[in-house]
């Protein structure tokens, strides 16, 4: 999985492109991590060209909201894809992130 | 006179002893037989007058001289020529002996051999009116009495001079009475007891014939050609059938109900003989009707045991399994009977008997509630149906060869040819039984299934790099059976979860360890297996997570089973021989 990072003011956008499976999430976890370790808190991940998400990913971005949370910031997702989003639906997080249809939406939410 | 009365009894037991031999032989020879089956040829017929009459010349030979007159047994040659070959007989043993005395003179050479001649006319006259039965015992004895008294009665009326006439009755008649009745009796008995031994071959011979009569109804009812469809390639078929030599009434058979669909069935029926053959031919074409009429084995059976309670005066019963394999997808749907579960031996050498479904035997009481149940039969699978005539195939020590054996020669040759799998199982009871008489019935009926279905199967290791490799294999079957995308994705996310959950949690070692995946597409339904040697765990055990929570209190874990548990439609979890094994199902034209 590729993750592009870029800054748009004090949000960091994170694009991900592929899968996010148990092997590819540990990737992520790591970016995201450091991000928090340098003081990012503010957080969207665009998931236009993200094609799978299993409960291994879902876990990392749990884990990164919650991180995220708690140093006052947020982490909230855009352009779920239908596969991606039923797995979120199914896994309750539609409750627990904040998804939006589209990047620019998201980084104005903050 | 004590010793002259000695001599004469010693004399009288060696007469009766050559009367026993020549009694013996004659009976048992080939030409009696055909008499006494009242084939009266030219041939036997002279072999009886030259041997009585031989005898009859013997008996004046061997007389026993009683002061001057010779007490003899020369009527009892004739007198048993003619009561078992008929005046005839009688005559000519009787001219034999009587020529023979008359050219030897004296004073009673007349009456002796009138007599002899009498003797042998009148036994076969009794011939003639018995129509050739035989008169018995006490009738032979009897008759040689009055021949005897009449032979003195003749002796008086006819020897001259007759005083010494007189003289030799007076010296002779007991003894020659008591010789001559004696000497009947013994041949009498000897021949009875012929005859009672020809009796009870002959019933002998009748049960056989029935019993053969009962194997030719079975063996022409049951399928024998092989291979019965040439040119059906999905499976291999062969089945076997021994009858016991008391017929059991086992059967088997198989046929289309359609293109698609192969019945199978086989049953053993209560009792042995022509009626076990005649009630297992009314089942098997009580079943084949039926089956006919398109329904589930478990109605089926349920018909045909409605229908053999009612005309069933005999009482007998029937134990039968029958099953409706779908030759295109391997499903296999069956009932039982009250019979023994067929072995399911998969391509990979696993050895099972088939679950059992409820149900008895047929025949017994109307309105019986049969179950029914489904399994899928792979690429390399055999199904073996047997009888009990197998498992209770006994030694001379009345040791059983039992489910265990069974199960052991499926576990090495169970992959084999259907025909090389029921020959080798028949020969290794045959070997077990080393020459135990078998009786009961032995039926075996093997199928292997050939269609390379629409299946997957791949081994990985327990490692999470392989995951890429289990999803290039989910994708490839995918496209080759047009598999929607979404319940790709739905398979892929399912198998990755249970993936994890084993390489993460299966093992306290650091071993290298197998996981086995396999997937089939049935009827537009996708059926995965995945099968691992970890340490037991059902995934469906585990809680579900509280989706409510806010986003600080919701845990990390315990996602996975439940997006599988979501995404698939069916979760079935068995541990079997130390493995886990989960079973997931998806129906396909659902969306998503």
């Amino acid at each position: 999985m590729q993750i592009t990072e870029n800054k748009r003011g004090a949000v960091t956008v994170l694009e991900l492109d592929g899968r996010l499976d148990t092997v590819t999430s540990a990737d992520l976890n790591k970016k995201i991590m450091s991000l928090l370790s340098n003081g990012e808190k503010y957080f969207v991940l665009d998931l236009a060209r993200l094609t799978y998400v299993s409960s291994a990913g879902l876990r990392v971005l749990l884990m990164g909201a919650k991180k995220s949370a708690g140093a006052g910031g947020r982490m909230v997702l855009a352009n779920l894809r239908d596969m991606v989003q039923e797995v979120f639906d199914i896994a309750g997080f539609t409750n627990i992130f904040s998804i939006y249809t589209s990047q620019d939406e998201a980084i104005s939410s903050f | 006179m004590a010793g002259e009365i000695v001599n004469t009894l010693i004399s009288l037991i060696k007469s009766m002893c050559v009367v026993v031999v020549v009694a013996y032989l004659m009976t048992r020879s080939k030409f009696y037989r055909e008499i006494l089956n009242k084939k009266l040829t030219f041939d036997n017929l002279t072999c009886l007058i030259m041997a009585c009459g031989l005898f009859s010349i013997y008996g004046t030979l061997s007389g026993i001289n009683i002061v001057g007159a010779y007490a003899n047994i020369r009527d009892l040659g004739p007198a048993i020529a003619g009561l078992v070959g008929g005046p005839v007989a009688g005559l000519g043993a009787a001219l034999i002996g009587a020529i023979h005395r008359y050219s030897l003179g004296g004073v009673t050479a007349l009456p002796c051999a009138l007599s002899t001649i009498i003797a042998g006319l009148a036994a076969g006259a009794i011939y003639k009116l018995k129509k050739g039965e035989f008169i018995g015992v006490q009738g032979a004895v009897l008759f040689a009495f009055f021949i005897e008294s009449l032979h003195m009665g003749l002796t008086l009326l006819l020897g001259r001079p007759y005083d010494q006439a007189l003289i030799v009755v007076k010296q002779v008649a007991l003894p020659m009475i008591l010789a001559n009745t004696l000497g009947m009796s013994i041949f009498a008995f000897i021949i009875v007891n012929l005859i009672k031994e020809r009796t009870t071959e002959a019933e002998k011979e009748m049960i056989e014939s029935e019993l053969k009569v009962a194997r030719e109804i079975q063996m022409s009812i049951v399928p024998k050609m092989f291979p019965p469809f040439p040119d059906r390639t999905e499976f291999d078929i062969y089945a076997i059938l021994e009858p016991a030599k008391e017929v059991g009434g086992d059967f088997y058979d198989f046929f289309f109900l359609d293109d698609d669909h192969l019945c199978l069935t086989i049953g053993d029926v209560s009792g042995k003989g022509v009626p076990a053959s005649l009630f297992m031919a009314v089942t098997k074409t009580l079943i084949k009707a039926e089956a006919s009429r398109a329904s589930e084995p478990d109605q089926i059976l349920s018909i045909v045991n409605d229908k053999l309670c009612l005309d069933n005066d005999s009482g007998m019963f029937v134990t039968v399994f029958l099953g409706v394999l779908n030759v295109r997808s391997g499903v296999f749907n069956y009932s039982n009977g009250g019979h023994n579960p067929p072995y399911f031996v998969r391509s990979g050498g696993d050895v099972e008997p088939l679950p059992k479904t409820e149900g008895i035997a047929l025949g017994v009481m109307e309105e019986i509630p049969y179950g029914r149940n489904t399994i899928k039969i792979r690429t390399g699978d055999t199904l073996l149906l047997y009888t009990d005539g197998v498992t209770e195939a006994a030694d001379k020590d009345y040791k059983l060869f039992d489910e265990e054996r069974l199960e052991e020669v499926l576990r090495h040759a169970g992959s084999d040819e259907p025909k090389n799998l029921g020959l080798h199982l028949l020969d290794e009871i045959r070997k077990f039984a080393n020459g135990a008489e078998q009786s009961d019935d032995i039926t075996i009926l093997a199928l292997k299934y050939l269609l390379e279905s629409r299946d997957m199967s791949m081994q990985v290791k327990n490692d999470l790099s392989e995951i890429e490799s289990i999803c290039r294999n989910v994708e490839e079957f995918g496209e080759t059976h047009q598999i929607p995308p979404d319940v790709i994705f739905n398979l892929n996310l399912s198998l990755e979860e249970i993936f994890v959950n084993i390489v993460s949690y299966g093992y306290e070692d650091k071993n290298e360890h197998f996981v086995k995946i396999s997937m089939s597409l049935v009827d537009d339904e996708l059926i995965v297996e995945v099968e691992d040697d970890g340490r037991q765990f059902n995934p469906l055990e585990m809680p579900e997570p509280d989706l409510e929570q806010t986003l600080e209190e919701r845990a990390v874990g315990g996602l996975g089973i439940h997006l599988v548990r979501n995404l698939m439609d069916e979760l079935d979890y068995k541990r079997t021989d130390g493995r886990n094994i989960l079973i997931m199902k998806k129906k396909i034209n659902q969306t998503g």
